[in-house]
């Protein structure tokens, strides 16, 4: 399951955390605390061995990376402790709500790029309204905290649209910044006891190979595909869990 | 105000940092794991050791960038990583003392 959610989350450019948390939480029965837990330690690893990959090409902005996550580690350490005081069926709400909320925004880049045919490259850009972007950045790394996720569909809209950075240097820098914000709420999670090493270490495994082997097969496959699949499987997923708060089953 | 040469060395320690960690890490929990089948004691130890490695790459990744910085004396980006780092690591203090609230279950 790590290796699907990790290959298609490399495919279509986002982590697995979307796909992870509700699997684990609806199908194989794990508490949805513990849920979150395991899918943040997923998505480091899926963040690191990715990013490695964008800051060596320079794709990332790192010092731009660096000052949001003044604001995303911030956000998650907050968010953690939060999370702490909520309950199960609330979480699930909130989580489908973010599913609902990420398979619009992927409907819309489905739609935005169909008829790109060709690698545009990246223009020169100057970074704008910081005070915005930090803003941003402390609710995406709150929802990180709160939701297991990195929290990208948050943050490239933001840069990409507010702040004039380019698409790609969006997500690249996104995911740059991925790693760290989880991993300060992770910390929040272990200490609480909630990331159970039997279930992660498969998972962890599985989107690492599966992120390897996305940025692998990413040039041969068309994204646009691979983002519709996803769109479909993340619309089933938050109709799936608000029914199962719904009848109570959750 | 840096050059491209600069920006490409920061790139290429901090990929190096971010690689190293990452295939440490999984190379760890993939040996846990398979020892975990044998020997349990033992298996566990080093199941923990990579998923602390996993977690704290990415602080590690902060000191390396925060050096970087220093060596380039770019200050302001030098005190940017020091504020992270702090964040991360009163956290994870935070976390280890154990303070903080027990879930519902």
């Amino acid at each position: 399951m790590g290796l699907l959610a990790g290959g298609i989350g490399a495919l279509a450019g986002i982590g697995g955390g979307i796909i992870i948390t509700p699997v684990l939480a609806m199908y194989l029965g794990v508490p949805m605390h513990q849920a979150i837990g395991v899918s943040l330690t997923a998505v480091i690893a899926t963040s690191t061995a990715t990013s490695s990959v964008y800051v060596e090409r320079g794709l990332s902005n790192i010092r731009l990376g660096m000052t949001l996550e003044m604001a995303t580690t911030l956000g998650a350490a907050i968010a953690a402790i939060v999370a702490g005081y909520i309950n199960r069926r609330t979480l699930a709400v909130m989580f489908s709500l973010f599913l609902i909320y990420t398979a619009t925004s992927m409907v819309k880049k489905a739609w935005g790029t169909r008829n790109q045919k060709h690698d545009p490259g990246i223009p020169p850009y100057e970074v704008k309204r910081y005070p915005l972007g930090l803003g941003a950045s402390l609710l995406a790394g709150g929802f990180s905290g709160l939701l297991g996720i990195g929290g990208g569909p948050v943050k490239v809209p933001i840069m990409y649209l507010f702040m004039g950075v380019p698409l790609r240097v969006a997500t690249a820098t996104s995911n740059f910044m991925i790693g760290v914000t989880a991993a300060t709420s992770a910390y929040i999670y272990y200490g609480r006891g909630d990331i159970h090493l039997d279930i992660a270490a498969p998972i962890v495994i599985g989107v690492f190979a599966g992120s390897l082997l996305g940025a692998r097969l990413a040039p041969k496959v068309k994204a646009t595909y691979v983002l519709w699949l996803l769109i479909g499987v993340t619309a089933y997923l938050a109709v799936t869990m608000l029914y199962k708060v719904w009848v109570g089953k959750f | 105000m840096t050059t491209a040469q600069e920006h490409r060395e920061e790139g290429r320690i901090l990929g190096l940092t971010l690689r190293l960690g990452s295939y440490g890490s999984v190379a760890l929990i993939v040996m846990g794991t398979l020892l975990g089948f044998v020997h349990t004691g033992i298996g566990d130890t080093v199941l923990r050791a990579g998923f602390l490695l996993l977690m704290f790459t990415p602080a590690l990744r902060i000191i390396v960038a925060g050096i970087v910085y220093l060596r380039e004396k770019d200050y302001r980006y030098a005190l940017v990583s020091l504020v992270v780092l702090s964040i991360v690591t009163a956290t994870s203090v935070l976390a280890m003392m154990k303070i903080l609230p027990q879930l519902e279950k």
